[in-house]
């Protein structure tokens, strides 16, 4: 019975124009998404390498100077493009693409490529990921919002319920015969996505598992939007009724409430100006912190551990260059505070995320979007720790530079000059961003959101079905 | 009423008079009154306004706040810098070069500078726009442009890629769907429910209870559309008394105006063309669908792939080595600096040159003059595809009336733009300033720092915009034009059957 019932709800959706037309249209949109996304990648990819080789030689091709000439001269950390940035380049466009390294100063990330467009492009981007999360859920929409309502409307769930087909039978085989539907769309969506990565360079073995784990979260995503829209037609009273209800909470979850949770966060986690953010640093920097004395006060104390550690009287009489270890204290200050206030900003933003990730119990699309930016990639984490990543090596290297200065500039300071093999003794900056554990783990309550709404679908579907009036 | 009954003898008597428009609305009226749909559709959509001028005032606010207080600080530290200066005999020795002292140029050009801020448009409040990318505030100091100007606001991320909830959006994106909700059945449904033929057997024709219908719902959702943002508009405190201000916000709605009568006659197009209430919600949501998400996301994508944007990372690797190229004649550049500007060169110190700070400010002269053809283009770039991005809003009425609303609002990147350019040639003039300073090598006094230049920027009039927006409000007019035709040719072929 139930087969019959799927191949009949199956053949029937298949035979609709409207259906054919939308699925096509869906198809295409998907394609040219996934063609764009690739095309992206590769310019990215390319132009990504280049920049860090061409910064990476400046480096080295510096002349004989000095150290700290070189920390400031610093290196550039360019953003690299994920190769599953290809389904869904997420915050991308709004996050700065390169960080210039350099002694003293923690740089914040420059150049967001939403900033070199107009206000057209804010209406969005053509990506896999919103294909996925905005118009699958409307085709869901238009082939299952019918479902139960239509035959009621025409008398022909009367007669089906007449002839004793159990409503639960006819509850499956509607919903699987939707999702057989669905499936014409989406298996070859998924194969054009798989086309899509390949022979982009990434690492197969760290892009596959988290491919895997997208499609999972979209199947518990689509599997929610089929159960609630099924629920609302077993309900509603006329087809009519049933497409309103269903289009109105598409529109209210997927369209509104995004950016109403979004003022929401911003408004119970307010985001600090930039130019709090650098005053308060600045204000730590030279006043103190925490007990921390102030900029002047601190070198001096430092130079008066320094003469007693080495048991002298004046910096002169060091076997060191005091210049290099009052840099390298100075940075070891610097760093203390940039980690403060960054930290303080990312545990905000992962805030606000937390308020848009509960959200998600009212609107699955916010858990669908952010489980998809993680894994591929392209989440505030991700960004955060390649921020972090990079800010470490800015480190190593000023610190290098520091260690020289302390070493052989004994008298000279700032005069001294280091040969230029110094400079290739700081290895090219290397990243590998964070596993997909940590990613599941950092998303973990976006997943389960899912896997409850997907719980919660069925759950609906079958106490509507349970109730079923014709 | 009688006539009901018996049709064939209505058919001989003489057409009695027809039902008064008054009447039809108030019948209208009272329908749509008793309908749940339109309490719990227009209910939400109150809130949703309210919630959206809410956002648009607190993001105006605290924008403009910043801004006061960096400026404040900026004139503390002024004056701060200049009682400083009254207090320190002329005979004092000269300030270190890297030393906190409001004598030293390098200390008050290069390290403290100045803000240049932009203060908040008077109708801000409607539309975030681009104000939430765009900074409205630069420290400038002798430093070079690119770096000035890499600096952000921060914000995060995923706040810029969600959108904000404005006025804007609540009007492109969800008026129409309002409009859709509250029309989507307004002949399907009362032919699905039996009442067509009621309506239709009254003295009175389709197309005027269609027109009553629109009436109706116009007058609804333009009283919340347009009467609470004019409300909206005024509790907020918009300073409409303000030259040419009032003439914006009033254009502003009528660009509301416009783009609600176009999805009306969509609606109506809808009502009359497709038969059934459900076909016709699905029509209205592909058209909606078409306007306010596919086409605006394909041209971006046709911009990009037609214009791309060029990139920021080449343009990096090649100031780093216009750097490298300037520091290379670091000990030539501060002679050639002298001779392309004699008028510097009278008090010009034999030490200045060889000293650190000199020579820095010479190489960040060298860079930025370097780098300036190359920057010319690349802002040229970016102006042919946002000229592009411009031409194909026309393939989305949603796209047009974003555009106009965004900058009548003054977000839409515009006036931020005029913003940008005057901080870039404050920055050339602050440079050259504290270069005079510095290669002269003599201290500033208070007379000195009071006569550096200030930032002014050079605010358009309120209605200058006008003209900008005229094109493509003129086009929206248009498609409303056409709708509204189609509709009206379309209503004589309906049916009650």
């Amino acid at each position: 019975m139930l087969a019959t019932i799927v191949r009949k709800e199956f053949t029937e959706m298949l035979r609709d124009g409207r259906v054919r037309l939308a699925a096509v249209a869906l198809l295409a949109l998907l394609a040219g998404a996934l063609l764009h996304g690739r095309a992206q990648t590769r310019a990215l990819v390319a132009e990504r390498a280049a920049a860090q080789a061409a910064t990476r030689a400046d480096w080295l091709a510096q002349p004989a100077k000095n150290p700290h000439s070189a920390a400031h001269y610093g290196i550039y950390a360019f953003k690299p493009r994920a190769t599953l940035a290809t389904l869904d380049d997420g915050v991308d466009p709004y996050v700065g693409v390169l960080t210039w390294l350099e002694a003293h100063k923690r740089n914040e990330f420059a150049y967001r490529p939403a900033q070199d467009a107009t206000g057209a492009q804010r209406a969005g981007a053509l990506t896999a990921a919103v294909t996925l999360q905005l118009l699958v859920p409307l085709l869901i929409v238009l082939l299952a919002a019918g479902a139960f309502a239509t035959e009621r409307e025409h008398g022909t769930l009367r007669q089906l319920l007449a002839l004793g087909v159990r409503a639960r039978t006819l509850g499956a085989g509607k919903a699987f015969g939707v999702a057989a539907a669905l499936g014409v769309v989406l298996v070859p969506a998924t194969v054009l996505g798989v086309a899509a990565i390949v022979g982009l360079g990434g690492d197969t073995a760290h892009d596959l598992p988290r491919a895997g784990m997208m499609v999972v979260g979209y199947l518990l995503y689509f599997a929610a939007w089929l159960g609630v829209v099924l629920a609302i037609s077993a309900r509603a009273r006329t087809a009519r009724v049933a497409l309103a209800g269903a289009l109105g909470l598409w529109m209210l979850t997927t369209v509104l409430a995004p950016r109403l949770v979004t003022e929401l966060a911003r408004a119970l986690r307010p985001t600090p100006s930039a130019a709090a953010f650098t005053a308060a640093i600045r204000s730590d920097l030279e006043q103190g912190f925490d007990g921390h004395a102030g900029q002047a006060e601190a070198m001096e104390a430092f130079r008066r551990r320094v003469l007693a550690q080495y048991r002298v009287d004046s910096v002169s009489q060091l076997p060191v260059s005091f210049a290099g270890l009052e840099l390298e204290e100075g940075e070891r200050i610097g760093n203390l505070v940039y980690d403060r206030h960054h930290a303080r900003l990312w545990d905000r933003f992962a805030a606000q995320e937390r308020v848009r990730t509960a959200s998600a119990v009212v609107a699955p699309v916010l858990a669908m979007r952010a489980l998809s930016m993680g894994l591929s990639g392209t989440d505030v984490a991700h960004h955060r720790a390649f921020a972090e990543a990079a800010e470490g090596y800015r480190r190593t290297l000023v610190t290098a530079m520091n260690a020289d200065m302390t070493r052989n500039a004994r008298g000279t300071d700032f005069d001294y000059k280091a040969d230029r093999s110094l400079w290739g003794t700081v290895g090219a900056f290397d990243y590998d961003g964070p596993s997909l554990g940590a990613t599941l783990t950092e998303h973990a309550g976006a997943l389960a959101i899912l896997g409850a709404w997907a719980v919660g679908g069925v759950l609906l579907l079958t106490g509507a079905v349970a109730r079923l009036r014709p | 009423m009688t006539t009901l009954a018996t049709p064939q003898v209505a058919t001989r008597v003489p057409q009695p008079r027809t039902v008064p428009l008054a009447t039809l609305l108030a019948h209208e009226w009272r329908l749509l009154v008793r309908d749940r749909l339109l309490h719990v559709a227009a209910s939400c959509f109150i809130v949703v306004v309210v919630l959206a001028l809410a956002a648009g005032v607190r993001w105006s606010r605290a924008q403009q706040a910043t801004v006061d207080r960096l400026r404040r600080a900026d004139a503390d530290q002024l004056v701060a810098w200049q009682r400083a200066l009254d207090t320190i005999p002329a005979d004092a020795p000269p300030p270190e070069a890297f030393a906190r002292d409001p004598r030293s140029a390098f200390h008050v050009g290069a390290r403290v500078g100045r803000v240049a801020g932009l203060d908040q448009p008077p109708l801000g409040v409607l539309a975030v726009g681009q104000s939430d990318l765009q900074p409205s505030y630069y420290k400038v100091t002798t430093g070079p442009r690119q770096a000035m100007l890499m600096n952000d606001e921060i914000e995060n991320p995923v706040a810029l890629l969600t959108g904000r909830l404005d006025l804007t959006f609540v009007i492109v994106a969800l008026l129409p769907l309002l409009i859709g909700a509250l029309s989507y059945g307004m002949l399907a449904g009362e032919r699905e429910d039996g009442t067509l033929a009621l309506v239709a057997s009254q003295p009175v024709t389709l197309r005027r209870v269609l027109l009553a219908k629109v009436a109706v719902r116009a007058a609804i959702v333009l009283a919340v559309a347009i009467g609470l943002v004019a409300i909206g508009l005024v509790v907020a405190g918009a300073p409409l008394a303000a030259p040419g201000v009032a003439t914006v916000a009033a254009t502003w709605l009528l660009t509301v105006l416009v783009y609600a009568a176009f999805w009306f006659a969509i609606a109506l197009l809808v009502a009359v063309l497709v038969r059934g209430a459900a076909a016709g919600a699905l029509t209205l949501a592909t058209v909606w669908l078409l306007s306010v998400i596919v086409v605006p996301v394909l041209v971006n994508v046709v911009a990009q792939a037609r214009h791309p944007a060029p990139s920021r990372t080449a343009l990096i690797a090649e100031s780093r080595a216009a750097a490298a190229a300037a520091n290379a004649r670091a000990d030539t550049l501060l002679r050639k600096f002298l001779f392309d500007h004699p008028e510097m060169r009278a008090g010009a110190s034999v030490a200045s040159g060889k000293d650190f700070v000199t020579r820095s400010l010479t190489v960040q002269f060298e860079v930025d003059t370097a780098m300036a053809p190359s920057l010319a283009a690349f802002d040229a770039r970016l102006r042919a595809q946002q000229a592009l991005v411009d031409r194909a809003r026309l393939a989305s009425p949603s796209l047009l009336a974003q555009g106009v609303l965004e900058s009548l609002a003054g977000t839409d990147g515009d006036r931020w733009r005029r913003f940008r350019d005057s901080t870039i040639a404050y920055h050339r003039r602050w440079r050259d300033a504290i270069m005079a300073q510095a290669v002269r090598g003599e201290p500033l006094t208070a007379a000195m720092l009071g006569a550096l230049p200030t930032f002014a920027f050079g605010e358009a009039p309120a209605d200058a915009v006008l003209p900008r927006v005229g094109g493509a409000l003129a086009v929206l007019v248009v498609l409303a034009v056409l709708a509204w035709s189609g509709a009206l040719v379309a209503i004589g072929r309906v049916r009650a059957a």
